[in-house]
């Protein structure tokens, strides 16, 4: 007993040396950090803060519960003693009947109090009420408090949280009327005059939350009703809230009692007359609840009602309607009346109506635009003044030159936002983004409307078709604002006039416009030009105009980068232009800095684009979002992914990767101050791409839920959910929006690699020659025949039997004989059953125009075929023919045949070569148009099978993507490597590129000739030379070669690990030719290095002078190069190598 | 700091190689400067004191500590940024001379950014490309001989030729008389790296004077 007094002493002094609210965070504070050094001797030791204080309140409430037990006992004596003695008569009087008045009331004392906080504790321990020594939101009903800082006053929220602050007579009161008195005339003086209304509506609704607090079986009983608390609540101010105009029940007295709930029907007459709809800012004003719901659902609220008092269920019911609890249509409704909504959605609506006349007159408009680009640009930019107000007073003439701004509701607590104010309302100070409250302090006629969101609609239709009237390019903005471009079409500002004059015509609400030479000084000039103007900046005026500006009259400039250019001393921008470009980039960054510096000089790039492609679509709904089972969660998407998957199919879009954001409360902290709001959160978000793009719901619900689950969160805990859905494709056309003209990207272009159509490029001069453009489609580059036409090698894919191209220029004829040649050979090798099916095939590709190289059939995968989507699908069916309705197809031969030379597919090249080869050793005739090699002569036909053949259709070099490469398996990238060094070496001289190598050497490979390009080839081609030499002076050199010739080493690293090999071999005589081949070969290598790798020659000599110590070809070698090497470092680098 | 950035980029070296020529230019300048300061070093052109180890792709530099010769160092190179991205950028010299202004020693990074060569190491052995310069530095004064005292240095750029336009007033850089050797000189090769997307070697000139042969 005696720590706890000590403990109680502490606590007193804490309270009189904090401030008030001390005592509700004295986790934070430092008195508590002082408590807890006290009570260190404590047994059951607390490691964090965190712990200590949960078992102090532990402690607490155990000590309360004990002293509340022994007290009811002896109260009379001890508690008695501690009261006053003006109130100790009554508490004594009425102590032992009506002892626990205060049931399911939990107090909070703040501040100094009469009678003190002691005092009150013991009042409570008598009279059933509960004492809470630290504020928690969800434990306490009432705060007690006499004064208040003003600091609090202002903003009495931060301190209660909406619980009721009461002044402590009400508990002496309470206990001498023997039953609770409603708190409200004792509410706290200066709050109640501040908020006249809050405290009457609020509580109402949101006043104890009592389901969290342990509450005696007859509670109900004892505790008054809403209704009760309403009625004395309400009726003396019933002449405020008529005045107001805010409907209540008190219009009619007060309110009739159904089972202790307030009947809400009755309120429906009064609400007709409200038409403010409640959107994500709702607030917590039950008027808002009855705004929004009232005149929807009635019933609801009855039955809410019901459950509110009838289950003690206050505040989660309360919710229940306002949030994702109980409301089915939640998202509908919340996205109905959400303003953001209607700006997102409206530009949706914008670009399906504008997007398809844009797209028609783009091509032809941007040329026109390109074409006269040297007259000067005009920009017109249209803003309407005051949309969102000017729309709804139009049909109000009675608001004509009143102060007037459009919020979501006008309520007298004045928490909503103002989104827009008119004229009038400005000149008071009114702002957009302004709290209705702070609004009406500056100008307390302020009239407050409601959005009208259809008129919105109609009247941005109606300005948006007078734009699109007068000018093709036109970039909006949002549903008010837009910029022109009218170059050249005549005097921007006579355009401009007639536009603006024929948007009042049409709409009655004034627009204003700017023109100038670009989109910034367009802008720049219809702020000057507003309300209802226009202000025309003539090129000449520009720096005039600009030099006057002040910084944050850029656009980007907001309120930190005018602070940090004000800390540079940057006020206006003629300030602007005394600095450098790079300075503004060092302090502002690259991209801020160029804006500055180029805006301050009047000059805006940006063009004005038409509507931007869109590039995700989603909902997101952070309000009201409450689950209390997962169920509810999963009920919750359902709705959410429906709603976003019409969002989809309105854009007539499907997206690809799926996003699900979640908003989690974050730890610790305890309902939000705004009513139903999120609150502070965790942001989360995790996505999935799926195969194909979707638009369906059954898709976005269960990779919603999918990711939802994978969060694993307490459902209760989340505060918001968003869906997105990203990657997008337009329906139908299978286009992807990326970049906005939308690559094919249906299976075709799937299959074919993009190079295929590079290629298609190059072979269409060869088409045009042979006259065969229906059936050439996709032929790799030219080779040249004996009779010197080009022909396009064909991609053996399915199309197989138009592989024939025409080797002359008499067409169909030859063409026919060509296919029934190029069927008979195939009928060699292709089984029996598969070869209708190839001409099935034929056919098919015969009618539509032959899609790219397309892969076998035989190595689709099943699997993905079931997985592709239906238009897909169908495609490859069209394609294909009838065949891919059986899946799986295992025709070896048709494979064999039928692979293609896929330029990545390396591996399949050898396969086309056996191909080939056996075509050319059975059908003489069908040989030639089957140039999968090059061809030399005709009849040469005896190739040697060693060669390997080539991989035609690579493209060139320059448009390899290297990250494809990199991705490549390494020998499959290696083989395309050589494959590229092969080519290249070949290009420059095409006769070597038609004689078979090794044997064109082994003839000349004793002249001189022969001894060129010695390191071209993978392996260089000495490597085959000094293998494949007769000589028996090479056979020294073989090892060398032979370690060369599949080593990606340099040369260095070979020569050095043979060395004992070559300095061993070549001892006895050499001959001339050794010794040239020798020299050659690095002489060419040194050649090939200088410029790039002066270490690789360094190291090549050094090896060579390591050899040249053992061996006499080498010493000779070396002696005959070096001056060479030093004669070409020399040339290259001005300086002598040191070896 | 420096350590830190380095770690980062690194981790997506091979993505920037692939994709960025312009972050090539990035990489390569971040990576001359340490470079620099390993070669001040190493050369003994400042005392030792100064330096401290710091690492960088995991092996041990050399990195001044002095905050002005940093900067110099430092906005000397991120400067030459964009003639390197632009390709521009024949070599980068440090030369060093003794106090009669003669030169001494150059030090040659002469790079040669490609598009695309299939040749050459591939873009993830980069890495281990760029520490064998490290490295190559710093053993270099086992093949290069003592210098005199009071030896001062300089960054010099040579441009190839037709780029000359390109030089912006606000560059800090000057145009300079290029500091021939007024005798022979002795070329010895420190490093050469040969990749798909860089090209790039060190190598020092030195005067035949010094007799540095083995």
């Amino acid at each position: 007993m005696a720590g706890e007094e000590k403990e109680e002493e502490s606590l007193k002094r804490k309270k009189v040396d904090n401030v008030p609210r001390g005592m509700a965070w004295g986790a934070q504070s430092f008195a508590s950090a002082r408590i807890s050094s006290i009570r260190e001797k404590d047994p059951s030791s607390v490691s964090d803060f965190g712990r200590y204080m949960a078992e102090k309140r532990r402690k607490l409430n155990v000590q309360y519960n004990e002293d509340s037990s022994n007290k009811l006992l002896n109260n009379a004596t001890a508690a008695v003693a501690a009261l006053h003695s003006k109130e100790g008569q009554i508490v004594v009087a009425e102590i032992s009947t009506k002892s626990r008045i205060f049931n399911g009331i939990s107090i909070w004392v703040d501040g100094f109090t009469v009678p003190t906080h002691q005092e009150l504790r013991h009042l409570m321990l008598q009279y059933g009420g509960v004492f809470e020594n630290y504020f928690r939101r969800e434990l306490v009903t009432h705060i007690i408090c006499s004064t208040l800082p003003d600091s609090k006053i202002k903003n009495p929220r931060s301190l209660s949280r909406g619980l009721p602050i009461v002044k402590p007579e009400w508990i002496v009161d309470s206990i001498a009327a023997g039953r609770v008195l409603s708190w409200a005339p004792y509410q706290l003086q200066r709050i109640a005059l501040e908020h006249p209304n809050q405290r009457t509506l609020q509580s109402a609704y949101l006043n104890p939350k009592l389901d969290h607090c342990p509450l005696p079986l007859d509670w109900r009983d004892n505790y008054p009703t809403y209704s009760n608390m309403m009625d004395i609540d309400l009726e003396p101010r019933s002449e405020l809230l008529a005045l107001e105009n805010v409907p209540t029940s008190d219009n009619q007295g007060p309110s009739s009692v159904q089972d202790g709930a307030v009947n809400f029907t009755l309120l429906e007459e009064d609400l007709k007359g409200i038409e403010v709809k409640a959107d994500e800012c709702s607030e917590t004003e039950n008027q808002g609840v009855l705004e929004s719901h009232g005149k929807k659902d009635s019933v609801a609220i009855v039955d809410r009602s019901k459950r509110n008092t009838g289950a003690g269920y206050s505040d989660a019911a309360a919710a229940a309607t306002h949030s994702t609890l109980g409301d089915d249509n939640f998202v509908q409704n919340y996205f109905k009346s959400s303003r953001l909504h209607f700006i997102g959605t409206w530009r949706n609506r914008y670009q399906s109506r504008y997007g398809s006349f844009n797209d028609n007159s783009e091509g032809q408009d941007q040329q026109v635009f390109r074409a006269k680009s040297g007259s000067d640009p005009a920009v017109i930019h249209i803003d309407m003044d005051c949309f969102f107000v000017a729309v709804v007073v139009r049909d109000r003439p009675e608001l004509h030159d009143k102060p007037v701004a459009v919020c979501h509701s006008d309520s007298v607590r004045g928490s909503g936002e103002i989104s827009s104010a008119n004229y009038p309302a400005r000149a008071f100070g009114v702002r957009a983004g302004m709290f209705v409250r702070d609004a009406k302090a500056k100008c307390p006629d302020l009239e407050i409307v409601p959005y009208n969101f259809e008129a919105y609609e109609q009247v941005a239709d109606k300005v948006y078709n007078i734009l699109h009237h007068h000018c093709g390019r036109v970039q909006a903005v949002s549903c008010d604002e837009a910029f022109l471009d009218v170059t050249d079409q005549g005097d921007p500002c006579q355009i401009a006039s007639v536009i603006r004059s024929q948007i009042f015509e049409a709409t009655r609400c004034t627009a204003s416009a700017g023109v100038s030479k670009n989109k910034l000084l367009a802008r720049l000039a219809t702020r000057k030009a507003k309300p209802n103007g226009l202000y025309y900046i003539a090129p000449s005026e520009v720096e005039g105009f600009m030099d006057e500006l002040a910084v944050e009259d850029l656009p980007g400039v907001g309120w930190t980068l005018k602070e940090k250019l004000k800390s540079h001393n940057l006020h206006k921008c003629s300030d602007l232009l005394r600095v450098s470009k790079d300075f503004l980039q060092r302090e502002f960054g690259v991209k801020t800095g160029d804006m500055l510096w180029s805006y301050a000089r009047g000059i805006d790039t940006r063009e004005v684009q038409q509507a931007q492609i869109r590039k995700s679509i989603g909902a997101e709904v952070n309000w009201g979002v409450r689950f209390l089972v997962p169920e509810d969660a999963h009920r919750f998407l359902v709705t959410l992914s429906t709603e976003v998957a019409t969002r989809l199919q309105t854009a007539a879009v499907k997206g690809r990767t799926i996003t699900l954001k979640v908003k989690r409360r974050k730890e610790g902290s305890g309902e939000p101050s705004k009513f139903m709001g999120c609150g502070v959160c965790d942001n989360f978000s995790r996505s999935e791409t799926v195969g194909y793009a979707t638009d369906s719901q059954e898709i976005l619900l269960r990779v919603a839920k999918q990711l939802f689950n994978s969060f694993a969160f307490d459902v209760r805990d989340v505060r918001g959910v968003g869906l997105q859905v990203t990657r997008l494709e337009a329906v139908g056309s299978g286009q992807s929006l990326k970049g906005g003209q939308g690559q094919q990207r249906a299976l075709k272009s799937w299959l074919a690699p993009e190079i295929s159509k590079v290629m298609l490029d190059e072979s269409a001069p060869a088409d045009r020659n042979s006259g065969n453009q229906t059936i050439i489609h996709r032929s790799t580059e030219p080779l040249k025949t004996e009779a010197g036409e080009s022909i396009p090698v064909k991609s053996p894919a399915l199309d197989v039997p138009k592989l024939p191209l025409n080797t002359s220029a008499q067409d169909n004829n030859d063409l026919h004989a060509v296919f029934t040649a190029a069927e008979s050979g195939m009928r060699n090798f292709i089984a029996p059953d598969t070869k209708d099916r190839i001409q099935v095939g034929r056919s098919s590709t015969k009618a539509a125009p032959p899609p790219t190289n397309l892969p076998p059939l035989s190595e689709l995968d099943p699997s993905v075929l079931a997985s592709l989507p239906p238009e897909i699908l169908a495609e490859i069916r069209e394609v294909y023919g009838e065949l891919a309705a059986q899946p799986v197809v295992s025709s070896k031969p048709a494979k064999n045949y039928l692979s293609p030379v896929a330029v990545m597919k390396g591996a399949h090249k050898t396969k086309t070569s056996e191909v080939s080869n056996r075509v050319d050793r059975r059908e003489d005739g069908i040989r030639r148009v089957l140039p999968l090699e090059p061809l030399t002569e005709r009849g040469e036909s005896s190739r040697p099978p060693s060669v390997r053949p080539e991989i035609v259709a690579l493209p060139p070099a320059s448009q390899l993507d290297p990250s494809v490469m990199s991705a490549l398996p390494l020998s499959l990238r290696r083989e395309l490597e050589q494959e590229y060094k092969r080519q290249q070496v070949k290009k420059p001289d095409k006769s070597t590129l038609r004689v078979s190598e090794p044997e064109k050497l082994c003839v000349e490979r004793c002249s001189s000739t022969s001894l060129e390009d010695l390191w071209t080839g993978t392996p260089p081609k000495w490597v085959h030379m000094f293998k494949e030499s007769q000589d028996a002076e090479f056979s020294n050199l073989c090892v060398l070669a032979e370690h060369m010739a599949g080593a990606v080493r340099p040369f260095s690293v070979v020569m050095l690990s043979v060395l004992p090999h070559l300095s061993n071999a070549c001892s006895a005589t050499v001959s001339q030719k050794v010794i040239q081949s020798c020299m050659e070969l690095i002489k060419q290598y040194v050649q090939q290095m200088i410029a790039c790798d002066l270490e690789e020659v360094c190291m090549i000599m050094r090896v060579l002078k390591r050899v040249a110590a053992k061996s006499q070809l080498w010493r000779v070698v070396e002696d005959l190069i070096t001056p060479f090497v030093q004669g070409i470092v020399g040339e290259c680098y001005g300086g002598h190598l040191k070896i | 700091m420096l350590y830190h950035s380095c770690t980062v980029l690194l981790d997506c070296v091979q993505f920037l190689f692939l994709y960025f020529a312009g972050d090539v230019g990035e990489l390569v300048c971040e990576f001359l400067e340490v470079c620099i300061h390993q070669l001040l070093c190493v050369r003994e052109l400042y005392p030792q004191e100064i330096f401290e180890r710091r690492r960088y792709i995991n092996t041990p530099v050399q990195w001044a500590r002095h905050p002005d010769l940093r900067e110099y160092i430092h906005s000397a190179v991120t400067n030459l940024q964009p003639w390197v991205q632009q390709g521009v950028v024949d070599k980068v010299t440090l030369l060093v001379m003794n106090k009669n202004r003669t030169l001494e020693e150059k030090f040659v990074f002469s790079f040669g950014l490609k598009q695309l060569s299939t040749a050459g190491v591939p873009a993830q052995h980069l890495e281990f490309a760029l520490r064998g310069f490290l490295l190559k530095i710093s053993v270099s004064d086992s093949f290069l001989s003592p210098l005199p005292p009071d030896c001062s240095w300089e960054l010099v750029t040579y441009l190839k030729s037709s780029s000359l336009d390109t030089i912006n007033k606000d560059q800090p850089w000057v145009p300079a008389d290029d500091e021939g050797w007024d005798q022979n000189f002795i070329m010895t090769s420190m490093k050469s790296m040969r990749s798909s997307y860089l090209d790039m070697q060190l190598y020092v000139e030195h005067s035949v004077e010094k007799p540095t042969d083995e």
